[in-house]
């Protein structure tokens, strides 16, 4: 029988001694009973919001529908509420459900933000537990508690000595314990990942539609990434340290620090060095704009009706088209310079962000969750699409024209067909759009860089 | 066969520990080394399983370099600590198969650990025992059944028998002295002038990283070595 490699010889040592650990059975207990809870219950919010959504945008289409051509023509700032169809993905991670807006209002001149989502007290105030949560702190964590000892135990315990007068190579022994350690970790969060997904059946998703498992395959694979990062973390640590309570502090704060302080101080860096003024602020400057453009182009209406009041109106459209170009291209601009603004804010800050592993993690996880930055991103897109056919088939074919006088002409186009005006729809990425490959290379680089700053410390490791 | 050339250690901090040692254990031979704390000895089996890094000279284990080629070398050289250090979670047996493994032997059965357990005075009992339970003596044992597993034919020890109570210390010996029989050269660093007498084929003696004596058996025969060592211990003091 040919030898074992030394590698797996170690890593089927550390497999032993790790199913026999506290810190081992604790990991496990706590993803069983918290992966597939979080799916479930997450997968149960998804359904609720779902129906809501569905419900709230056939009554937005209904109110529509229903109006009088009266009501059409006096109500120039009508506007269509659309919302966000909410996705089965979402069960891992929530992402920017609740931070972002889950419906817009497309209005004859651009799209407004609505309100946020109701979040629950608690859930605002203490925050939720998804799937990305229980990676991202719970075994990032774990990775590290299991790691920061891996070599200071041995010196201490005497066993360093022991197996390096094997014929064993430092580099085996750290693949070897690299190996050994991580399947420790990775297996519990296979393990509570697959009950998850057994859980998500037993709440009634098809987990085979819509590239449901692709995505759930990409996450999970990204997860593991993650781990292996903080693992190696861990293991540069017990390298780099003599005694073993100096691994664990330094384990720690390290951890603090890429974990909960780097990914959380992004926005503030971001914020600071690409300051955006607010939504709001951006609605007034736009009302402002185009009612200055609606009281001149009433000027010069009332121009042409002052010339000749019988047939003012033949002239009307080819008086009012340059305002309302001007109206929606000052509208369009003031948008995408507020949308230029937020996006190098954005930029900035999923940059910094991504300094750490958690922000990768994060970034990848919450793209394929399609609960993303860009999730928003492709509904605003849409939206704009949608805002394109409203004007074209309604905004355009109706008007009411206010003179400076205070008399108020209204007409509409006899094409316009309210009933036949089509239904929002929100064109989600698929899963390979929703890769985000720039992540996955930056947890790579973290684990290559990590892996040779433990071979090289190890390497030059002081056994005696 | 295990042989220092002009093999030295200087530390970081400075200090000599080993200046120019130069040695060589023959098969079938025991070499043992005697001296203070802080003679060099340790040092010196240090420096065969590479752990530390030689300053000068070359540690040779049956003519290969350790520096150049540990991992060879390493094959050919089994280890024996004071306190044989092993897995406390772990039986015996599963040790003794970890160690076996790693030393690169995978074709070893279940009646042959057994056998080597027996061989080296364990109690059947203590075989599927977990090791954090056994006393001094019984890892002393279990360290020396690895070495054996390990078929390698040099053995280096580093104080095996300290702390150890005389019955342990002389079963230890006689496992050792089976050993030579089998032409394994062993290289053993003791404070135990009385056993060194009795049973090493050559003792040297180190005084801040030199060897500053070396003796056959048959030299010593009818010296007193306590008085010897005592005498080149002061000589070497009054000297410096």
């Amino acid at each position: 029988m040919p030898a074992m490699p030394p590698t797996l010889t170690i890593a089927r040592k550390e497999i032993q001694e790790g199913l026999l650990s506290a810190r081992f059975v604790l990991l496990l207990v706590l993803a069983l009973a918290l992966i597939p809870a979080s799916l479930y219950t997450n997968y149960r919010a998804y359904e609720v919001r779902k129906s809501d959504q569905v419900e709230m945008q056939r009554r937005s289409m209904d109110q529509l529908k229903g109006l009088s051509a009266t009501q059409l023509f006096t109500n120039p700032d009508l506007k269509v509420d659309v919302y966000l169809p909410p996705v089965p993905s979402s069960a891992f991670a929530t992402g920017f459900e609740e931070a972002h807006p889950r419906h817009v209002l497309v209005g004859r001149h651009g799209v407004e933000y609505g309100a946020p989502l109701e979040v629950s007290p608690s859930l605002g105030l203490f925050g939720g537990i998804d799937y990305l949560f229980v990676v991202q702190l719970l075994f990032s964590l774990f990775a590290v508690l299991l790691s920061f000892d891996a070599i200071t135990r041995e010196k201490e315990a005497g066993t360093l000595r022991s197996i390096l007068a094997n014929p064993v190579g430092r580099a085996s022994l750290a693949a070897g314990k690299f190996l050994g350690g991580f399947t420790m970790v990775a297996l519990p969060l296979v393990v509570a990942f697959l009950a998850g997904l057994l859980a998500l059946a037993v709440a009634g998703l098809d987990l085979s539609a819509g590239g449901f498992l692709a995505r759930s395959a990409w996450i999970l694979v990204s997860s593991l990434l993650y781990v292996a990062v903080f693992f190696l973390l861990g293991l540069l640590v017990s390298t780099l340290t003599r005694a073993t309570y100096a691994a664990l502090v330094v384990s720690l704060a390290v951890w603090l620090v890429a974990v909960l302080v780097l990914p959380r101080s992004a926005l503030l860096i971001a914020r600071m060095a690409r300051p955006v003024e607010s939504r709001q602020a951006v609605l007034l400057e736009k009302t402002a704009a185009l009612a200055d453009i609606e009281r001149a182009k009433g000027e010069a209406l009332q121009a042409v009706y002052d010339q000749d009041p019988d047939t003012w109106q033949d002239a009307r459209d080819g008086v009012v088209a340059p305002f309302d170009r001007r109206a929606d291209e000052a509208a369009h601009q003031l948008d995408q310079q507020h949308r230029t603004r937020v996006d190098a804010q954005r930029s900035l800050a999923l940059a910094v962000a991504r300094l750490s592993p958690t922000g990768s993690l994060v970034s990848f996880v919450t793209e394929m969750a399609g609960t993303g930055l860009s999730a928003e991103r492709r509904f605003l897109t849409d939206a704009e699409g949608y805002q394109d056919t409203l004007h074209r088939e309604l905004f355009a074919k109706v008007f009411m024209d206010t003179l400076p006088g205070g008399t108020i002409r209204m007409g509409a186009d006899p094409s316009l067909d309210i009933q036949s005006i089509p239904e929002f729809r929100n064109h989600p990425p698929g899963p390979l759009q929703s890769l985000r490959i720039a992540d996955l290379a930056m947890l790579t680089a973290w684990g290559l860089v990590l892996a040779l700053g433990a071979f090289v410390a190890l390497s030059r490791y002081d056994v005696r | 066969m295990i042989e220092a050339r002009d093999l030295t250690k200087r530390y970081e901090d400075g200090v000599l520990a080993l200046d120019h040692l130069n040695l060589k254990v023959e098969d079938g031979e025991i070499f043992c080394l005697l001296g203070a704390n802080g003679a060099g000895k340790t040092t010196t089996i240090n420096l065969f399983f590479d752990f530390i890094q030689p300053t000068g000279g070359r540690a040779v284990i049956d003519g290969i370099d350790v520096t150049a080629d540990p991992i060879e070398a390493k094959k050919h050289a089994s280890y024996v600590s004071e306190n044989v250090m092993l897995y406390g979670n772990f039986t015996a047996r599963q040790n003794l198969d970890f160690f076996t493994r790693l030393a690169g032997r995978s074709d070893v059965t279940k009646d042959q650990y057994s056998m080597v357990l027996r061989r080296v005075g364990l109690q059947e009992r203590a075989f599927d025992q977990r090791v954090k339970s056994f006393s001094k003596g019984m890892r002393q044992k279990l360290g020396i059944a690895i070495a054996i597993l390990k078929a390698a034919p040099n053995v280096l020890l580093d104080e095996p028998t300290s702390g150890l109570d005389p019955k342990a210390a002389a079963d230890f010996m006689e496992l050792l002295l089976e050993l030579r029989g089998e032409g394994k050269a062993i290289l053993m660093s003791t404070h135990d002038i009385f056993r060194a007498k009795a049973h090493a084929d050559r003792v040297g003696i180190m005084k801040e990283g030199r060897l500053v004596m070396v003796r056959t058996r048959e030299e010593l025969t009818g010296e007193d070595l306590e008085r010897l060592y005592l005498e080149y211990m002061q000589v070497e003091t009054a000297a410096a």
